[in-house]
């Protein structure tokens, strides 16, 4: 017990001394993570409201396709994104194995499906009445479209933090494409799994503290944001 | 005469549930209000998005202005915007108030300052000049429904459709709620098409009713719809109802059928009338309603039957409630589908 309790001090005194390394392997994932999602979010929208409001030959299976990458394993995506990327890989002459790009470019793959699910859904659940409104009033198909987004905007919103959710605190893309290489790709969660396994629980603790923290931050925010 | 504005051939839709409606000819003309009556289920509302623009249909021909209407594009979608219709139960986007009603207006691109203007005088016009900056959720139903007939009015369209408008509001409010249209009607002189289930209303504010039953148009309203069936007695054609009553009508083939008479068609006497008129009921007066410038009677003749007839008739008879009187019309007047 007593490891603990030392462990959770030494990552409260690491936290409050802005320790260099922590800071520096929390923007890691800050900038890894925050990228993906910014285009996993552009993509994953645009296809959840694409195929959420058309109709099209094949929609069902599409639908059942991206619902199912959802579940898309970490580590299979992590190994598929290393076959690829690795020397003999079919990008290996691209040199992005073990770099920052390379988680990037794996969890906007982990975190587009979600998204483009999610969006579709909210699409699809929305009223009706959204749809006549606004063509009653005038809008052209883009404009209608484009208000059915903005009244579903607290559903998209949370779509793109679920996707932020499964890519920040993801290991398996993470440490298979990145490498954990310190002050480049060792990021919150290859960090917490490196040094726990070393030992160093306050190091792992305070990240882990962070990483909740970030989590909850973001989702108190949507919270308010609804509620205003 | 009066060209229509909107002029309709051949339209049928099928709801995949197995619901039809079926219009072999509408003409509606300018300047005109239609009053769109019939049960729940007849239509009315599909029928009014169908004119809307906003489900697409089957017809012959459409034609607007006396032109076909385009399949798509710019054309289509700038014959969409001068025709405007307001739901039963409107939707409001989760704005504020001011938002909501400017919508229209941005999505043409008007200039930021006369958008302000426009907003400002249909709030004061309908006396919500206050909920500016609230947001719709805190809104009751009456004030949602005026603010969703301001949205709509701003945008003074040639054609606007209207879905039971008064239905959730109080007596002030459905009395505010017509004024305002009809005199938006007066500066406009389109057409407007007004779908309701209040009868008085109907009278009160049309100029010509349409009614729909089970997806057709028929004949008058359907204040007089009497299911029975159609059966051959003496060599003659008659409509059976209610067990023992009988209506003589025009031949047509034996088998079930409903019938309807137009409420005007009737003749109210205080003894039989001596007339080629083949229907007479004899029936006691069991409620008046009034209809601006006509009276409405029920009559029981063992079923209700409804007439209509001039304030001076009325004053002329003298009728009261429980009076027994005759109500006669010919074989003519009943429409039998």
């Amino acid at each position: 017990m007593d490891y603990i309790l030392n462990g959770i001090s030494g990552a409260f005194y690491l936290i409050l001394h802005r320790d260099p390394e922590l800071l520096r392997i929390v923007w890691v994932s800050i900038r890894v993570s925050g990228t993906a999602l910014f285009f996993a979010a552009i993509v994953g929208v645009a296809i959840g409201v694409r195929v959420g409001m058309g109709t099209f030959r094949g929609k069902r299976a599409l639908v059942i396709l991206l619902n199912t990458l959802m579940a898309l394993p970490t580590v299979v995506v992590g190994l598929v994104g290393y076959a690829f990327l690795s020397r003999r890989g079919l990008l290996g002459d691209w040199g992005l194995l073990y770099t920052p790009y390379a988680m990037m470019i794996g969890q906007f793959v982990l975190a587009t499906p979600i998204i483009a699910s999610l969006s579709l859904a909210a699409v699809q659940a929305m009223d009706r009445r959204v749809s006549l409104t606004a063509l009653t009033l005038g809008a052209s198909k883009r404009q209608k479209k484009w208000k059915i987004l903005t009244e579903a905007r607290f559903a998209v919103l949370a779509a793109v933090i679920a996707g932020f959710g499964r890519i920040f605190a993801e290991i398996g893309v993470s440490s298979m494409l990145g490498g954990n290489i310190q002050g480049y790709t060792r990021n919150i969660t290859t960090a917490i799994a490196y040094e726990t396994g070393k030992g160093e629980f306050a190091l792992g603790i305070a990240l882990g503290i962070i990483l909740l923290v970030i989590a909850l931050g973001i989702n108190a925010l949507l919270q308010i944001r609804q509620y205003n | 005469m009066k060209k229509p504005l909107i002029s309709l051939k051949g339209l049928n839709f099928c709801y995949p549930g197995g619901f039809e409606l079926n219009i072999p000819k509408l003409s509606l003309l300018e300047g005109k209000i239609y009053l769109l009556t019939g049960p729940n289920g007849s239509g009315k509302s599909t029928l009014l998005e169908i004119l809307a623009q906003l489900l697409p249909a089957n017809y012959r021909e459409f034609l607007y202005r006396g032109r076909p209407l385009p399949n798509s594009g710019r054309e289509l979608l700038s014959i969409r915007r001068e025709m405007t219709l307001m739901e039963q139960n409107p939707y409001l986007f989760r704005t504020t108030v001011e938002e909501n009603i400017a919508y229209g207006l941005i999505l043409r691109r008007f200039e930021k300052e006369e958008i302000k203007v426009r907003v400002d005088s249909i709030l004061h016009l309908l006396g919500i000049h206050d909920f500016r900056d609230r947001r719709v959720e805190q809104l009751s139903g009456g004030e949602k429904q005026k603010v969703a007939l301001a949205r709509a009015l701003l945008l003074r369209p040639k054609v606007l459709l209207l879905d039971e408008p008064t239905a959730n509001v109080d007596r002030a409010s459905v009395e505010f709620i017509e004024g305002k249209i009809k005199e938006f009607h007066s500066e406009r002189q389109g057409i407007v098409i007004w779908a309701t289930h209040n009868r008085e209303q109907a009278y009160r504010v049309g100029d010509e009713m349409l009614s729909l039953l089970e997806g057709k148009l028929v004949p008058g309203t359907i204040d007089n719809l009497y299911f029975g069936e159609v059966r051959q007695d003496d060599g003659k054609t008659y409509f059976f109802f209610n067990h023992d009553l009988k209506a003589f009508i025009p031949t047509r083939d034996p088998g079930p059928a409903r019938m309807i008479i137009h409420p005007e068609e009737i003749i109210v006497s205080l003894s039989p009338l001596a007339s080629s008129a083949r229907n007479s009921f004899f029936g006691r007066v069991i409620r008046f309603e009034e209809l601006g410038r006509r009276v409405a009677i029920n009559v029981d003749i063992g079923v209700p039957m409804r007439a209509i007839i001039t304030r001076a008739s009325y004053a002329e008879l003298d009728l009261k409630l429980g009076d027994m009187i005759y109500l006669t019309f010919k074989a003519t007047a009943a429409s039998v589908v």
